[in-house]
């Protein structure tokens, strides 16, 4: 790093990825740990199952203390590399929420239903509220899926009011 | 003359009217994913893997690298007329073809990107036709160290040329690799890293990292990002048909956008990336009038565009004829192949050859439909453009739920879809690169199973790797290619401290 980019955009730690090597190296311990549980033959002395893993968690953990280090000192820009605007928290967290609740009821109201439901709330947090419309564009569009892929090609996908009627 | 036999054979399997079909399947699709923002071929190939688990190898494969060709030919639209790159390689298509845009000769950019992609495509197709049975022959000889080896230098290479920084690059495999470990151990049987879930016992689905981290974390960042969400597209002005002074400085550039790409994508040095920033310097450096350059020159328009897709024909040679991915939808080829039970590697041009070869037919017939497709129809394609944001995220997102949970039928998945969708919404926000993940996600597994190998012929001794002289020659290029720019670096800082 020149002295130039040092006095630059960050001379203050960077949180975010403060955290984010946190979690790296966490991991990697977590790796460790794991990996001493992995049973090994006798035969396997030298290079068993747990030589790999012992590597990527030691990789896992230097990578993020540099990380850290780097991030404490503030020499990786903290900007988002598509601009600095104010992050849109809400529609994010609309489109998340959308796929983690299709994740929850997938199984109980059928895949059309719980499609649909993710295309609804997809849509809504890219901005568009029209919502009769589009909940009509999610069912059809994952109704002629269903029936595409489960006939056409026969895979299994839950099934639920809307499937079978035709 | 052996490869000449080999590729009429080849031709044999491709013109059959059922794989034509495949092959127009593939480019109409790539073409289309290309050219929309927010797909690309490797998330389109990943989502079409459960689908397609049922059809012949050979008509899968052929429409994937229609897929594959084509998104090359549909991205230059995009970056074109949008100003966005729709893929990686378009990068520097964006910043001339745009300008070229903005001034009306929109038409000529994409005319001169088409016909160079056509060139170049059949050049580079040309190449692997004739350098993949060579490389056979060098892949004949090489055992477990050697393929460790070779790996390892593809993670540095990998690595150190994708993305703007070489430590978050390395951390973006070594999330790969971590994630690669998760599931049975292929030697021994026994189930790591799997937190007593069963679930995990066969892995975590490369589909799943795939679309997760393309599809779902692209959408969140997205639409985390008021500023991406708002686009300006540019009708296509001009005529077609280049003049005569455009394909006068087009010609050129063409070739030698070719001859720079294939080179590059054969290399274990992954991906378009850096061949047609090279073509670009190029260019700029042998122009006439250099001061056009970021003004709409249309030589930088058709050198990156040449070498872009004779880079992505480079690509396939490690691919089949060593398993070897350099790039991210390479790296779902590869899983496609263990999907239907293949090895890509030298005994697969034995064992079979048919699809093979009537793979590499496939790609010169594509082509050529891709040419049909893109330069009078460039026009029409644009319209997808015209596709709202909400419906084609929603769409996205639709079918990668669909996709996610048929892998194996079990909402669990659809769980890990949203998790590793935070993960690449993570890496997007704080600028680590996604492919070398997804390469040291399905590489890792691989390079573990080699040195395994090696070190029990060799009984444990280590040294294998460094005594093996082709094995030695491998890791030295992987330690000069990491160690080497940051010695260089120094040197200069150095120097410059000094004066």
């Amino acid at each position: 790093m020149t002295e130039a980019s040092r006095a630059g955009p960050g001379t203050h730690p960077s949180w975010g990825r403060l955290i984010l090597s946190a979690g790296l190296v966490g991991l990697g311990l977590f790796y460790v740990v794991e990996a001493l549980a992995i049973r090994v033959l006798p035969t396997y002395s030298r290079v068993g199952p747990r030589f790999f893993p012992y590597m990527v968690a030691a990789g896992l953990i230097g990578l993020g203390a540099v990380l850290a280090w780097r991030a404490w000192r503030g020499l990786d820009s903290d900007a988002d590399p598509a601009g600095d605007a104010p992050m849109d928290r809400r529609n994010m967290a609309i489109v998340l929420g959308g796929l983690v609740l299709q994740s929850l009821v997938i199984e109980h109201i059928g895949f059309v239903l719980a499609a649909a439901l993710t295309f609804v709330t997809t849509a809504a947090g890219f901005g568009s509220r029209r919502w009769l419309l589009n909940a009509a564009v999610g069912v059809v569009l994952a109704l002629v899926s269903y029936e595409g892929f489960t006939r056409g090609l026969g895979l299994s996908l839950p099934a639920g009011p809307f499937e079978g009627l035709f | 003359m052996e490869a000449f036999n080999s590729l009429l054979g080849g031709f044999a399997v491709a013109i059959t009217p059922a794989n034509l079909m495949w092959s127009m399947i593939g480019v109409t699709l790539g073409t289309a994913v290309g050219i929309l923002p927010g797909i690309g071929p490797a998330l389109t190939i990943a989502l079409l893997l459960p689908v397609t688990l049922h059809l012949d190898p050979t008509a899968a494969f052929i429409m994937f690298a229609g897929i594959y060709y084509g998104a090359m030919y549909g991205s230059s639209t995009t970056s074109i007329l949008l100003n966005t790159p729709g893929e990686s390689g378009s990068i520097i298509t964006a910043v001339e073809g745009h300008m070229m845009a903005r001034q009306g000769r929109g038409a000529a950019a994409l005319a001169t990107a088409a016909i160079g992609s056509f060139v170049a495509g059949t050049l580079g197709t040309l190449a692997v036709t004739f350098v993949a049975p060579l490389m056979v022959k060098v892949a004949l000889t090489f055992g477990p160290a050697e393929y460790f080896s070779l790996m390892v230098l593809a993670f540095v290479t990998v690595t150190a040329v994708l993305g703007s920084s070489r430590l978050r690059g390395i951390t973006s495999l070594f999330a790969g690799l971590a994630i690669g470990l998760i599931g049975i151990d292929s030697l021994t049987g026994q189930g790591r890293f799997t937190l007593g879930i069963p679930n995990l016992l066969d892995g975590i689905d490369i589909v799943l990292v795939a679309v997760g981290l393309f599809a779902v974390g692209e959408a969140l960042y997205i639409v985390s990002r008021p500023e991406l969400r708002k686009a300006e597209i540019l009708p296509v002005k001009g005529s077609v048909w280049m003049s005569r002074e455009e394909w006068r400085r087009s010609w050129k550039p063409w070739l030698r956008g070719s001859v720079l790409g294939f080179p590059l994508g054969a290399l274990p040095a992954g991906g378009t990336e850096i061949p047609t920033f090279l073509s670009y310097l190029l260019e700029k450096r042998l122009a006439k009038k250099p001061e056009e350059f970021g003004k709409g020159a249309i030589e930088g328009v058709a050198g990156p565009e040449a070498a872009n897709n004779s880079a992505v024909a480079g690509v396939l040679v490690p691919l089949l004829t060593l398993g070897l991915p350099t790039s991210a939808t390479a790296a779902i080829l590869l899983a496609a192949f263990q999907q239907y039970g293949l090895r890509p590697g030298p005994l697969l041009f034995t064992s079979n050859s048919a699809l093979v070869w009537g793979l590499i037919a496939s790609l010169y017939i594509g082509n050529l439909m891709l040419l049909v497709l893109n330069l009078p129809l460039a026009g029409l394609w644009v319209r997808l453009l015209a596709i709202p944001q909400p419906y084609l995220f929603g769409g996205i997102l639709l079918f990668s739920s669909l996709g996610a949970y048929s892998l194996n039928g079990s909402a669990f998945d659809l769980i890990l879809l949203w998790v590793i969708g935070l993960i690449g919404y993570l890496m997007r926000r704080f600028d680590f690169p996604v492919a070398p993940c997804v390469i040291g996600l399905i590489l890792g597994p691989l390079a573990e199973e080699q040195m395994r190998r090696a070190l029990s012929i060799s009984q444990g001794d280590a040294s294998v790797f460094f005594t093996h002289p082709l094995s030695a020659t491998l890791l030295a290029i992987a330690a000069i290619a990491l160690i080497g720019p940051m010695i260089w670096r120094l040197r200069r800082r150095r120097a410059a401290a000094a004066s």
